[in-house]
């Protein structure tokens, strides 16, 4: 009897240790792929398509944002992401004279500053455009690794499927240096990070940055002049059913095709030269280059690589919520934190048609001086949603709206204007803004050959570019260039800017829209985020990193 | 006495039989003082096995030979010995606290406590307060010295934070919860009325038995079982009624005066200039935008209708628990059954509701085989909506946040980010999640022959859930038309399901070999050893998926089948670790003896998964008393353990593996993950080194005034290296960081229980506990030496964990910033005020320092935890017991208030304030300067320190029901939170966050409740 049940029980134990093996410790996560997916033609395509994930990301749009409201194209009054700070201007002079302080204190570059650290947390204004542009190089880098590899088979087509993940990879990486090279006083060049220990630790210029942007748009272009629209390239562009890089929902006015691809590379080269130099301190040959550029750049017609998000707004890839085109909306159910500025407004011509389209002040006052943050964040004007026939913005997501982040042909055209009407060629640079005009159906009369004077040229060039690039990530680099958000004392500023006034500032007893003059005094070039430099010191080589 | 039984039962294994007349002995076992029967008593044929235990009337039955003696004990008495006769009555003397409990926990081998070397609190069924009836951890609230159990919210089935001694990672501090000798998940929806006993080790020393899962302690909870030879089953009733309200604190928080821009009457007016009202759909304009300047005052009264919006936001509510228990056996088995239903209203929306089934049975299935089942079902489900209603708090005072408009409550009552009506919510949104969970165990005992016990226990935790959230279509609703407003992430309504299934399995065999050297060698030494080797092994096994449709029709039905676009997805975790152990004890007598572990474990979770970590531990201990026999210090004992002990890794941060996700209509993305995972992950190792000392004074100088004091106290030095978090790296190598083994944390502290038999006449007695701890961690090193950030709490080197740093008000003209400037350029220009802060006499603004510029604010960990336990008891029939929790010395940041500045909305906007050419007045510049900064300030940093009346009880016994099936009953009125003293302004002290990092913030979250119950036991 007794070892009847002892047997059993040591046939039981028995049982129960030779089941475990040191093999059933080898478990493997059953939901995540592993990096090595990558080498292999069918991990590739989504590695190149997740480079989305990365370069229009939560990030990418909060950084967005700072650029829209630094440029006074929008406003947020609110704190999150550290919004509120990044358009604190420095002082309002109202028309009686009183100078309304901005209610915080300090000026923006000393207050973003004190928020450089890994601390702030989410506030650190700097964080944004460094991460999601650093993480797309990485990104373009492993692509690049796997799709110039010699061995690397892939089916079919392999020689376009080649030449576009190398073209997108070259593509990504020079409109990410170039970013970085036009917000950043410095930045490093890493062509090899994507490994969690790779580090560059020489800071270089953020010309020297631009440089090596412009270097890998210049491969991109290379790569592209060798391709052909067929079957397999329209498929990966995201204009066929196969294999696409493309998210369906992005890029929905149509294929950007090689050449057009070549042509987005050129503007964006044109861009930065364009961007990095003060305006008035253009040289003939700077705008001669510009124009060079431009001239190879988007013409009429072409497409180019836009954000989209889908209806339900859970599968976008900035995750449905940052997007401006949502968070401008008026009536968006989350709660809009964009709102248009009064100094947006007041560039459009009384009869200009997008005016009506996009802008309504049909409820009196939206918005002033909200919880006494400054009466900059005050605005008359909400917007009108595409589903009520704007433009911009969607209350549910359910249009065709899309928002643009790399060059556009509006903004190819507005370079060759700049460029023309500054070397002399007027009319013929005010034929681009009349094109403009066209193409967005502003239903306004034409300027060329109305014997303009170089003011009111450069002035129909300044609106035009305020309101025909509206959101599209240029408001911030055209008032640093033109001098707005500089200091008054270093001639910087605005005149005339329309700002909503409470009653109860200066002499004023009524609430009203009234013209004054802004000094912004924000900073020109921000500076490297300490969540960077705290984990990679500077070489003794590299430039300063912080002003 | 206590010695003898123990002695009897060390020497019964050895006796023979022998043969003789049996006779069947029927009695029953009775408190001495209170003449009530006591449930779960155990009576031995003193020299043999035979055994029994009394049901909850006290009754047994047992077959003994005749002119046998009887052994009888309980827990919580004295054990008694009695001469075997028929109908005899027991009575047994209560012990204040009863060291000569058997103990499981944390030694392996079922032992007397005495002669154990580790810390090992324990707690019966009738030490669990009576007030306690949601769950085992509101029950377990300040009854063990060291064991921080903390509640921070009111809404119903809300889990605890453990915290055993202190924090040994970043991850978390939830113990190893073992429920009858297996593991399960957690102590989340377990039977409270079915416990019968709780045993608690807190730290690494005694955890070690446990290897690579001990290192955050261990709590392990017995049911209640059957007795045998019980003859009719005993069958009890209880149930229990309560109301349970929200604590509102004794401050107001929001402002009675306002500073608005008003009419000639009086009235609030808008931006347009008309006196602020709501829309047709209810949606109410902005107040006035004229400047905030230095001379605006906080008032004027409001003319409007003003609204309590904390009673609008939380209501009354009412809850019912209801169980039923049957148990008995036979001579060979015993079994236990027990139902229980608990239904909770929620002070916001909706209700919870619970049932637990319990089967506990044993067999002998032959001589020295027994074989023991339990088996736990739980039924819960809930439909609660328990959003924040934080949004009604920072609104303005005279929202109606219960008024409809065209039928329906508004979704916003102004328009404002993220600004919600939270009572609209349930117009349209509905959930519910429902846990099938069933928790069963298995053990089967072989006593071979007296060197040799073999054990196995099998155990399985499955739980399943379910959840379904869903918002409709609500394009009809008047705000939707008018406004755009909707809940939920479309106007037009989703649906999503949630599904998922956990399995816990933990496979344990050991085998035990004991020895007496003087017995079985005949070696003339009181040694006798005891040694234990096993074999664990556990798999934790996960799945769960969703699905989620949106855009609904308008039409019904709501189905996902119905809806525009469908999207889903899945999270799967396995997880296998095994080890081997070995225990080994040697005693000297009852004098002195030492226990040594090693444990070595294996886990699918660690880097290069097929090396062994390996767990050592020893501990001693020394009975002083057994050397100088005192009456008055009747038990001495000194005790020291080292061990130690691991917390796993995640299970799958060893593998490399990518990002990836779904880009709808194209397909599958890959990504670099930003936080990449690392193949050379170490478990995380904890040791600690706990000294202690067990006594029980007995003074003679009264028979009734302090007859017994029985002390436990307890020092504990800890360190845990290794600790896994983000190793970050520079953004531009691609990533945020590695996980990695990079911080380690230490910490020491003292524990002291003291139980006094405080005074005890024939009529009345009155026990008192104590229980004191001194919890705190220090961050001894993080990685590079740098501050680890966790959102917005920032961890330093050097400092104790969780510590406050934030920006802070000036108090001084001549105050300097970190480079040593001055941060006044011309002193003159500003004031210290009424509060002592630096203020600018011309904007009326409050200087911060410099947000680079942070200063240690305060800690939240307390730096005392106190418990007064009372009992006092009156003519054996009525008993008063009441149960103060105290926190002493613990910071809360308010952060719910810093919103309430932002808002102009505190309390504190409606106070004077005044410096030096500035007269006292109610200035919102002042205070909204203080706001302004999106860093902590040290202003919103406030003393948590509390006094809390956990629980009170009055409980009358009724022991004869002539003419009826009532054996006996029992009626208790009781209370739980119903007082508390604290400078505190917030809601409630201890609704403030958990956890090892941003702890002690308060968030506006869900504040506890203030309960009264009426309860009803009865026994058939």
């Amino acid at each position: 009897m007794k070892n009847k049940y002892l047997g059993l029980i040591t046939i039981a134990t028995l049982l129960l240790f030779s089941a475990c093996k040191k093999e059933s410790l080898d478990l493997k996560d059953p939901v995540s792929p592993t990096l090595s997916s990558v080498n292999s033609e069918s991990g590739i395509f989504p590695f190149a398509l997740g480079m989305w994930s990365k370069m229009v990301s939560g990030d990418y749009n909060i950084a967005a944002n700072y650029h829209s409201t630094m440029g006074d194209e929008t406003f947020i009054p609110w704190g999150n992401y550290g919004w509120r700070w990044g358009n604190q201007i420095a002082n309002i002079t109202l028309p009686d004279g009183t100078v309304v302080k901005n209610p915080i204190g300090p000026l923006q570059k000393d207050q973003l500053q004190s928020t450089n650290s890994r601390e702030a947390g989410d506030v650190n204004a700097f964080l944004y455009e460094w991460k999601s542009m650093y993480y797309t190089i990485a990104t373009s880098n492993v692509l690049l690794n796997f799709a110039k590899k010699p061995s690397f088979t892939f089916s079919g087509d392999a020689a376009t499927k080649q030449k576009v993940l190398q073209a997108w990879a070259y593509f990504c990486r020079g409109y990410a240096y170039s970013r970085i090279g036009s917000m950043y006083i410095a930045g490093v060049i890493n062509n090899t990070s994507g490994t969690s220990d790779f580090i560059q630790n020489n800071f270089v210029s953020s010309a020297t940055v631009v440089k090596e942007g412009n270097a890998n748009l210049d491969s991109a272009i290379a790569i592209l002049n060798t391709v052909t629209n067929n079957d397999t390239y329209a498929s990966m562009l995201g204009g066929g059913s196969g294999i696409s890089i493309v998210p369906a929902f992005c890029n929905t006015h149509g294929l950007v095709k090689p050449d057009n691809w070549v042509r987005i590379c050129n503007t964006m080269k044109a861009r930065n030269l364009l961007v990095n130099k003060k305006t008035k301190d253009m040289s003939a040959t700077d705008w001669k280059a510009v124009q060079d550029l431009a001239s190879i750049g988007l013409k009429a017609g072409d497409v180019t690589f836009t954000e989209g998000f889908t209806p339900d707004g859970n599968n976008d890839i900035a995750g449905g919520f940052w997007t401006p085109s949502i968070q401008l909306s008026d009536n968006n159910g989350n709660g809009g934190w964009l709102f248009v500025s009064e100094r947006l407004v007041q560039e459009f011509k009384p009869n200009d048609a997008r005016l009506a389209r996009n802008f309504i002040s049909d409820y009196g006052i939206v918005l002033m001086n909200p919880r006494n943050r400054g009466i900059a964040f005050g605005t008359t004007y909400h917007s009108i949603d595409a589903e009520d026939g704007g433009d911009f913005t969607t209350k549910d997501n359910t249009t065709n709206v899309q928002a643009y982040f790399v060059p556009s042909y509006e903004e190819n055209e507005l370079m060759l204007a700049e460029s023309k009407i500054n070397q002399g060629n007027i009319d013929a640079g005010l034929v681009h803004v009349d094109a403009v005009r066209r193409a967005q159906h502003a239903d306004l009369s034409a300027v060329s050959g109305k014997s303009l004077t170089l003011a009111q040229a450069k002035e129909e060039l300044r609106t035009e570019r305020r309101v025909a690039l509206f959101l599209r990530g240029l408001a911030f680099y055209d008032a640093r260039r033109w001098g707005v958000t500089a200091a008054k004392s270093a001639g910087g500023g605005r005149a005339n800017a329309n700002v909503l006034v409470p009653k109860g500032f200066g002499t004023y007893t009524s609430s009203a829209v009234r013209p004054c003059f802004i000094e912004y005094n924000f900073m020109d070039y921000w500076d490297v985020p300490l969540n960077e430099l705290d984990f990679n010191k500077p070489s003794a080589t590299s430039v300063p990193v912080k002003q | 006495m206590i010695k003898n039984f123990l002695l009897s039962i060390l020497t019964m294994a050895f006796i023979v039989n022998v043969n003789a007349q049996s006779i069947t002995i029927k009695g029953k076992v009775l408190s001495e003082k209170k003449n009530t029967p006591i449930d779960g008593a155990t009576i031995f044929e003193k020299n043999t096995k035979k055994a029994t235990t009394s049901g909850s009337d006290g009754s047994f039955s047992i077959i003994v030979k005749t002119g046998s003696k009887l052994v009888v004990s309980a827990v919580g008495y004295a054990t008694k010995e009695v001469n075997a006769q028929n109908n005899i009555t027991v009575q047994l003397a209560e012990d204040v606290k009863d060291l000569s409990e058997v103990v499981v926990t944390g030694v392996g081998v079922a032992r007397d406590k005495r002669t154990v070397g580790i810390d090992l609190a324990t707690l019966s069924s009738k030490d669990l307060p009576k007030s306690a009836t949601a769950s085992i951890e509101q029950a377990l609230q300040g009854k063990i010295a060291g064991a921080q159990i903390l509640i921070n919210s009111g809404q119903p089935g809300s889990g605890a934070d453990i915290v055993l001694r202190s924090y040994n990672s970043l991850s978390g501090s939830y113990p190893l919860i073992l429920l009858d000798g297996i593991q399960v998940y957690d102590l989340y929806s377990l039977d409270l009325s079915n416990v019968d006993r709780v045993e608690v080790i807190k730290g690494a020393a005694g955890g070690t038995l446990y290897g690579a899962q001990g290192g955050n302690g261990v709590i392990q909870i017995f049911t209640k079982k059957g007795s045998r030879n019980s003859g009719k089953p005993t069958i009890s009733f209880s149930s229990k009624y309560t109301v349970d309200n929200v604590l509102t604190g004794a401050w107001p928080l929001v402002n009675q005066l306002h500073h608005y821009e008003t009419n000639a009457q009086g009235y609030i007016l808008d931006n347009n200039g008309k006196p602020v009202a709501p829309d047709a759909t209810g949606l109410w304009p902005q107040p006035s935008s004229v400047p905030i300047t230095l001379t605006t005052l906080n008032n004027k009264p409001f003319k409007e209708p003003v609204y309590d919006h904390l009673s609008q936001a939380f209501q009354q509510a009412f809850s019912s628990n209801t169980s039923v228990s049957i148990s008995g056996g036979t001579e060979k088995m015993d079994y236990a059954f027990a139902g229980n239903f608990f239904k909770q209203q929620n002070v916001v929306q909706n209700a919870f509701d619970r049932t637990n089934l319990t089967l506990n049975l044993g067999v002998e299935l032959a001589k020295g085989l027994t074989l023991r089942t339990s088996t736990q079902v739980i039924l819960q489900n809930d439909d609660l909506l328990s959003g924040s209603r934080f949004n009604m708090i920072q609104s303005e005072n005279y929202f109606d946040f219960t008024k409809k408009y065209n039928g329906y409550l508004p979704i916003t009552l102004i328009k404002e980010a993220g600004m919600r009506n939270p009572l609209s919510e349930f117009e349209s949104h509905q959930r519910y999640s429902k846990i099938n969970r069933t928790v069963q165990s298995a053990n089967l005992n072989y006593k071979l022959n007296h060197f040799v016990e073999l054990d196995y226990k099998y155990g399985l935790d499955i739980w399943n859930t379910e959840g379904y959230d869903y918002y409709k279509n609500q394009t009809a609703n008047p705000q939707y038309i008018s406004n755009g407003f909707y809940w939920g992430s479309s106007g037009k309504g989703s649906i999503r399901t949630d599904y998922s299934r956990s399995t816990y399995q933990n496979s344990l065999a050991s085998m035990f070999i004991k020895t007496d050297f003087a017995k079985d060698f005949n070696i003339n030494l009181p040694i006798t050893t005891t040694t234990q080797v096993a074999y664990d092994w556990r798999r934790d096994m996960r799945h769960n998926f969703w699905v989620q449709g949106t855009e609904l029709p308008s039409f019904p039905p709501a189905s996902i089948a119905n809806t525009n676009t469908r999207t889903g997805s899945e999270g799967a975790y396995d997880f296998i670790t095994y080890g081997t152990m070995i225990n080994q004890l040697i005693d000297w007598g009852k004098l002195a003896g030492a226990g040594f572990t090693y444990r070595s474990d294996y886990s699918s979770a660690f880097g290069q998964g097929s090396k062994p970590f390996n767990f050592p531990r020893g501990n001693v201990y020394l009975r002083l008393s057994e050397l100088f026999k005192s009456d008055i210090l009747s038990e001495f004992k000194v005790r020291a353990a080292y061990g130690e002990a691991g917390v796993q890794p995640g299970a799958y941060q060893r593998q490399t593996t990518a990002a990836s996700g779904n880009f709808q209509g194209t397909g599958v993305y890959l990504a670099i993950p930003s936080t990449l995972n690392n193949p050379n992950l170490k478990v995380q190792v904890t040791n600690e080194l706990e000294i202690g000392t067990d006594l029980i004074i007995q003074p003679k100088y009264s028979s009734k005034w302090f007859s017994k004091f029985n002390l436990t106290y307890n020092y504990y030095k800890r360190e845990s290296n290794d600790i896994i978090d983000n190793a970050p790296s520079p953004l531009s190598s691609g990533a945020d960081g590695q996980v990695n083994n990079v911080i380690s944390l230490k910490s020491n502290g003292m524990e002291v229980s003291l139980d006094i038999a405080a005074y005890k006449s024939k009529n009345i007695s009155w026990n008192f506990g104590y229980r004191f701890s001194n919890p705190k961690t220090e961050v001894v090193a993080t990685y590079l030496g740098q501050p680890v950030i966790k959102g917005a709490y920032a961890i330093r080197q050097g400092t104790n964990l969780g510590v406050f740093w934030g920006q802070y008000a000036l108090t001084s003209l001549t105050a300097k910033d970190p480079s040593g400037a001055a941060y006044l350029a011309n002193p003159a220009n500003f004031a210290v005020d009424s509060y002592g802060n630096v203020v600018d006499k011309t904007s009326g603004k409050v200087v911060l320092s410099n947000s680079n510029d942070k200063t240690l604010m305060g800690d939240p960990n307390p730096s005392m935890i106190q418990n007064f336990i009372n009992t006092f008891t009156f003519n054996n029939t009525l008993t008063f017991s009441f149960q103060f929790d105290m926190f002493s010395g613990n910071k809360i940041y308010n952060e719910t208030n810093q919103w309430l500045y932002r808002d102009t909305r505190s309390k504190d906007f409606d106070k004077p304030v005044s410096w030096s050419g500035q007269a006292a007045g109610a200035y919102p510049v002042y205070y909204s300067s203080l706001y302004n900064s999106v860093n902590p300030v040290n202003w919103f940093v406030q003393d948590g320190s509390f006094v809390r009346l956990r629980d009170v009880s009055l409980s009358y016994i009724i022991t004869k029901f002539p003419g009826t099936i009532f054996k006996s009953g029992t009626i208790t009125v009781s209370g739980r939170n119903l007082w508390t003293k604290t400078n505190y302004q917030g809601l409630d002290p201890e609704a403030v966050s958990t956890g090892a990092v941003g702890r002690g913030y308060d968030s506006f979250t869900f504040p506890n409740l203030k309960s009264l119950q009426i309860g009803f036991n009865f026994t058939f």
